[in-house]
């Protein structure tokens, strides 16, 4: 008898009929069905700033805003597929695309204000706004890996903190100038890394297999 | 692997049966010289492909599957045993000049205390952690689980490991 026959017998026993996953597209639409509203929700705690879609610089932050959304499909798509064995996740070059396109279009809406620069300590409200919508979302994503688990946790991780930093910036533009400058951006960028930071540092204790 | 997933316990036994030499050697391509992490490394996902099993997609190729949790498991594996070689010391000639005298009977012969001790030291810190929890503080495997922030399954099956380890040490000792 082999030395792993009484494990396997006992796994057997505890073998119950199993739901299987949804492929990673179905998984990523219903996690943006519900995490979007939970961050949504959240921002609402705090005061909302003005939102019209004029001046120059409405086309680039249109556009900013489908990069954004592409970027965070695509990035949560291959947090899903990472988690799971033996899965390639093959969209690093559209994530990477996304990821240009959007800061081309951030950079080009710098371009159009009339303080490029800004100054130091803008876009502290951008930050908040950022980890106040973020954190929620990153609880869900949480929560949805936890289903499978990942053998590579921080990899898994990281991508859906990217993702979530990504919808944060959606929300974002909706109470947002149009017209940006150089530290209000860097803040941005500063916000979903540290997204990124704390749903891995968060997240790892429940998503490790 | 699908009647598996549809909770064939018959069709499990086999599959798992059939993968045991198959993991094994896949993991000693991974660890060279060390049969008794191969074989800790054959447990480990054993119980990995038990917990993710309805992750795997039926209209895949298993292969890929399988494969990628050998290869993260043998890795996990040989960064532990790294880890403990790293932080652990074993000085006998030094443990040997020192004794201590408040032990009785430590001095002169070999003490059981020293004796478990050897023992214990050829364990990984979990399992070790685990077997003094449970066999020599007596706790009951749920406050076991509740001390070491684990699942109950998850004692369970390191005390299995650690009991497997303890005697293939015993064999290749005394055999």
């Amino acid at each position: 008898m082999d030395e792993h026959d009484a494990l396997i017998e006992r796994l057997a026993r505890e073998a119950r009929p199993v739901r299987r996953l949804p492929a990673p597209s179905l998984r990523t639409a219903g996690w943006m069905a519900a995490a979007l509203p939970c961050g949504f929700l959240a921002s609402l705690l705090l005061p909302r700033g003005s939102f019209a879609w004029s001046g120059p610089g409405a086309p680039w932050a249109a556009l900013g805003l489908a990069a954004s959304l592409a970027l965070a499909a695509l990035a949560i798509r291959t947090a899903f597929a990472l988690s799971i064995a033996g899965e390639r996740p093959a969209h690093g070059r559209w994530l990477a695309a996304a990821a240009a396109v959007w800061l081309l279009a951030a950079l080009a809406g710098v371009t159009g204000s009339p303080d490029p620069v800004g100054h130091l300590g803008d876009g502290v409200y951008c930050y908040t706004f950022m980890l106040v919508a973020g954190l929620p979302m990153s609880a869900v994503v949480v929560a949805a890996l936890r289903r499978t688990r990942a053998l590579h946790p921080a990899a898994s991780l990281a991508m859906a903190g990217l993702g979530i930093g990504a919808l944060a910036q959606l929300l974002l533009v909706f109470c947002h100038p149009v017209a940006g400058e150089l530290f209000d951006l860097g803040m941005h960028v500063a916000a979903a890394a540290t997204l990124v930071a704390l749903t891995v540092l968060g997240g790892r204790r429940w998503v490790r297999l | 692997m699908v009647r598996a997933q549809d909770g064939d316990q018959a069709a499990y036994v086999r599959l798992l049966k059939a993968l045991v030499p198959v993991v094994r050697g896949m993991a000693r391509r991974r660890i060279f010289q060390d049969d008794a992490l191969v074989e800790d490394v054959v447990q480990d996902v054993l119980l990995t492909i038990h917990r993710v099993r309805h992750t795997y997609d039926p209209a895949r190729p298993f292969l890929p599957w399988l494969t990628a949790i050998v290869a993260a498991r043998a890795i996990d594996a040989l960064r532990a045993r790294g880890r403990r070689e790293r932080w652990e010391i074993c000085d006998d000639e030094a443990v040997l000049a020192y004794p201590d005298t408040s032990v009785p009977g430590a001095h002169g012969q070999p003490a059981a205390a020293r004796q478990l001790d050897d023992l214990l030291a050829h364990l990984p810190d979990r399992q070790r952690h685990m077997v003094e929890l449970v066999h020599l503080r007596e706790m009951s495997l749920a406050e076991a689980a509740a001390a070491s922030s684990t699942t109950l399954s998850a004692v369970k099956s390191l005390l299995h490991r650690a009991l497997q380890t303890l005697r293939r040490k015993g064999e290749t000792e005394h055999g």
